[in-house]
């Protein structure tokens, strides 16, 4: 894969030089891949939104008979902002999961709405070994995986989880890291 | 209180629909207002992770999250004096 040329793929899923930057990033330090998870994983949760929906909707032909106007607009009102927050955790959740690859280090930031916000950075240097693991039936359909990176000593391991093509992620890593280590 | 007064106290607000308008209202108030806090914390929490991750289309998200607010303030409202 070209990693000279600006490309994004599956809903910015997989970025070749993205337009994107991170706070501790160097002056001279270049974005060279960016990636989330497949935004297939966020069928699961589309479709309970849905379900959630057709529950409303049966609910105000059902049990709201009982109460009167002003009651049913609020439950409608609430119920539906609701299912949008729903939506809304799920894709920021997916959004800011992102694993940066640098032609200095690799960034990964996990970050749950509202629990916690974890970002490790793992100098391409310290890598000692990528592995890209794929399985399941909707993985090996559309492609997607996990991508594990281990680093020396008792550093942190760093795992980029369901991206799309883990094999050609873990390529370009390994060509960065073996590059710096010809360079270092 | 004499006794006639207070039958017309207890029937007037301890019957049956009284008290459910008021249960229906107390969650009302207490599940928005729950909700309203909720959503100042998802907002604060972009705020924050776009500061971590700089991309010119982050600012759609971080006014998105602070519509959510202005909506689910507005349902506080409602729940407050309207319902």
């Amino acid at each position: 894969m070209d990693t000279a040329k600006s490309s994004h793929k599956y809903f910015h899923s997989f970025c070749i030089r993205p337009n994107t930057r991170f706070q501790t990033q160097g002056e001279n330090e270049v974005v060279i891949a960016m990636f989330r998870a497949h935004p297939i994983t966020l069928l699961f949760p589309f479709l309970n939104g849905f379900v959630f929906v057709l529950l409303l909707l049966l609910a105000n032909f059902y049990f709201f008979v009982f109460l009167n106007v002003k009651e049913i607009l609020f439950i409608n009102f609430f119920a539906l902002i609701l299912i949008f927050n729903y939506y809304w955790y799920n894709f920021i959740n997916w959004y800011f999961n992102v694993g940066i690859v640098t032609d200095d280090q690799i960034v990964d930031v996990d970050f749950n709405v509202t629990l916690y916000k974890e970002v490790s950075y793992t100098q391409l240097t310290h890598v000692e070994d990528v592995t890209a693991k794929s399985g399941g039936y909707f993985a090996t359909l559309f492609n997607y995986g996990n991508l594990f990176i281990q680093t020396a000593g008792t550093e942190i391991n760093t795992e980029f989880l369901n991206i799309p093509f883990p094999s050609e992620a873990a390529k370009i890593i390994n060509e960065l890291v073996e590059s710096t280590h010809n360079h270092g | 209180m004499d006794n006639s007064s207070l039958s017309v106290f207890m029937s007037t607000y301890l019957s049956g629909p009284f008290l459910i308008r008021f249960f229906y209202k107390a969650f009302s108030i207490v599940s928005t207002v729950i909700f309203f806090v909720y959503t100042i914390v998802i907002h604060k929490q972009i705020e924050e992770v776009t500061n971590t991750i700089a991309n010119r289309k982050h600012s759609i998200l971080v006014f998105v999250s602070f519509i959510q607010i202005f909506v689910v303030l507005c349902l506080v409202i409602f729940a407050l004096f309207y319902l």
